[in-house]
């Protein structure tokens, strides 16, 4: 088990499952926003129409610039340590499959989707794949100049997911400033994904971490179409001598998007705790 | 390592209220097949705090090499010629 979920799942099995990472009174008790300001607000409303925070999506080039240092050999490796530290404690993300992220639908509640970050700042484009609920829908709804959404319905959510999960996007629960608030399932393209490149690319290895299941392919039911080797967007499928899928549990994230485009249903996810090369890989 | 140029002068892309970023023309984003390139602010502010000017940037440069390609399409595709890559 993961140790965010030996610490937050409680009887919940899982720390995203817990609904008391969903409560407004869990934000307050965090202080998240004094954390993110660097002070105490009188009002939460009022710190976030502050300009310190309004204009933080469009400059983050700074933070991503130190991920840069982690390609020093010395160095490099003490960026690491600091780097997955911080990333604990700070904004992070787990990958969910589509049926724990619907789960977390209906334990949130005020949702409404925002323009990718991502997307916005690596291709110019605005897309509409981040999943907020409350109490971030609730501060960002009196702060319009800064945040353009869309609110949604929880059964929107969920179709809205669903349209996503069809696509490939991988889903993902993020946290931010310190666990257990969850704030968003973000839909990720990992091309564009700012949280996944210092992961997959710098070995910062917190800031992105794989679900708690990983995939599995019955070969007996593998016709070798190729389908969910296209979809996979970690690299973590191939093909056997007997061109047979198989997945490399080393480098699964446990997404299950996978599944979505397997005719045979030969693909499913098993719990990474239980697996025996998987279960040390985070 | 790539070395990466842009030339705030000839390139300017100033702030889209509406849109909350710049939106012209940022061609260059749109064709880097590595989506190494982003948007920045730069240090002027509008009286609402809000960046006036934006800048092209590429991260994570050092694994360029590795990701970006050389495929020198966000230099053909830029109107104004402000971008040099050099290797």
């Amino acid at each position: 088990m993961c140790k965010f979920c030996r610490k937050h799942a409680k009887e919940h099995g899982k720390w995203y499952l817990n609904p008391e990472g969903y409560t407004e009174e869990l934000f307050y008790k965090l202080n998240l926003l004094d954390r993110i300001l660097g002070r105490k607000p009188k009002k939460v409303r009022d710190a976030y129409k502050s300009a310190d925070a309004a204009w933080y999506p469009l400059d983050i080039s700074k933070q991503l610039e130190l991920v840069d240092l982690a390609s020093k050999p010395v160095l490099g490796k003490l960026v690491r340590m600091i780097g997955n530290h911080i990333a604990i404690k700070s904004h992070s993300g787990q990958v969910v499959p589509t049926e724990d992220a619907l789960k977390i639908v209906d334990l949130s509640h005020d949702h409404a989707v925002y323009p990718c970050m991502c997307k916005r700042l690596f291709k110019g484009q605005d897309e509409y794949k981040c999943l907020n609920f409350a109490p971030i829908t609730d501060i960002t709804r009196h702060t319009p100049r800064h945040w353009k959404e869309k609110r949604l319905s929880p059964e929107e959510a969920k179709a809205w997911l669903q349209d996503f999960s069809d696509k490939g996007y991988v889903h993902a629960v993020f946290w931010w400033c310190d666990m257990p608030q969850a704030i968003c399932i973000c839909n990720c393209d990992n091309k564009y994904c700012y949280a996944s490149r210092p992961k997959n690319w710098y070995d910062i290895t917190n800031v992105y971490r794989r679900a708690e299941y990983v995939a599995e392919v019955d070969p007996d039911e593998c016709i070798s179409c190729g389908k969910c080797q296209e979809r996979c967007q970690f690299g973590a499928i191939s093909y056997d001598s007997n061109g047979r899928a198989q997945v490399d549990p080393r480098i699964c994230f446990g997404c299950g998007q996978c599944r979505g485009v397997c005719e045979q249903n030969a693909l499913k996810l098993v719990d990474r705790n239980t697996h025996t090369i998987a279960k040390k890989i985070w | 390592m790539v070395k990466f140029q842009f030339d705030p002068t000839k390139c300017i892309l100033p702030y889209d209220a509406k849109e909350l970023r710049p939106t012209k023309c940022l061609k260059c984003l749109e064709v880097c097949p590595g989506s190494l390139l982003m948007f920045r602010p730069l240090k002027e502010k509008d009286e609402n705090g809000a960046p006036k000017f934006f800048e092209i940037h590429m991260l994570f440069k050092a694994y360029s090499k590795k990701y970006c390609p050389d495929c020198f399409k966000c230099v053909e595709i830029c109107p104004e010629q402000a971008i040099k890559i050099i290797i």
